[in-house]
C-alpha cells in the first residue's frame, strides 16, 4: 500500500473535473429556436394568474414603436 | 436574473421587455419576485409545455423533476429570434451588460 494514498489522490484529482462537468452539464437543445427563426408563441400565467401572450407583448398599447422581448428561461425548483 | 433587474431601466430604454419562464407555480414565483424585488413578468409553465416547445427541458434534473435549462432569447417585434444564449453550464449565467452589448451590435 506504499502508493495507495497517492493513487487515491491522483484518481480523485483526475475524476474531479468530470464530476463537476457532470453536475453542471446540460442536455443539448437541437430544436431550440435559432437566430433568424420565429420564436414559438405561447400564453402562460404570470404571478397573479393573469395570462400573458408573447405575441401581444410586441405591440405595447399606446406605443408606436414595437417592443422586443428578452425571454429568460430559468431552472426554478430550488 | 438579479442582473436583468439591475439593468431593467437600460433594457426598457432600448424598448426591450424582460419576461421569465420556469416550471415553478405562480405562488412560488410570486414569493421569489417579492423576496428579490423582481418587477418584470414572471410566467409559470408548470407542465413544461412551452419549455418543451423551445426544446429546453432538462428532464429529471432537480430531484427527478423536469425543469428548464437556463436560456435567453432576444426576440424582435416581428417575433424573430435575434440573439440567443444556450449555456452549456448552468453555473455560468449571462448578464444584463452582455445583453446590452448584443443590442448595441444589433443597432437596437
Amino acid at each position: 500500500m506504499r502508493y495507495g494514498r497517492w493513487t487515491l489522490i491522483l484518481l480523485a484529482l483526475a475524476l474531479l473535473p468530470a464530476a463537476q462537468a457532470g453536475s453542471a452539464a446540460l442536455p443539448a437543445s437541437p430544436k431550440a429556436p435559432a437566430v433568424g427563426a420565429k420564436a414559438p408563441d405561447f400564453t402562460l400565467p404570470d404571478v397573479n394568474a393573469t395570462p400573458v401572450t408573447l405575441s401581444k407583448l410586441f405591440a405595447p398599447r399606446g406605443s408606436a414603436k414595437g417592443s422586443w422581448v428578452l425571454l429568460v428561461f430559468y431552472r426554478g425548483y430550488w | 436574473m438579479r442582473s436583468f433587474q439591475k439593468d431593467l431601466a437600460k433594457l426598457t430604454a432600448r424598448g426591450v421587455q424582460v419576461v421569465t419562464i420556469s416550471v415553478d407555480p405562480s405562488d412560488v414565483t410570486k414569493g421569489l419576485a417579492a423576496k428579490q424585488g423582481y418587477t418584470f413578468p414572471m410566467l409559470s409553465d408548470t407542465k413544461g409545455d412551452v419549455i418543451r416547445r423551445y426544446d429546453l427541458l432538462h428532464a429529471g434534473a432537480s430531484d427527478g423533476a423536469d425543469i428548464a435549462r437556463p436560456a435567453e432569447f432576444l426576440i424582435d417585434e416581428k417575433g424573430i429570434v435575434r440573439w440567443r444564449n444556450l449555456t452549456e453550464d448552468y453555473t455560468v449565467r449571462v448578464r444584463g451588460d452582455k445583453v446590452l452589448e448584443e443590442l448595441d451590435r444589433l443597432g437596437r
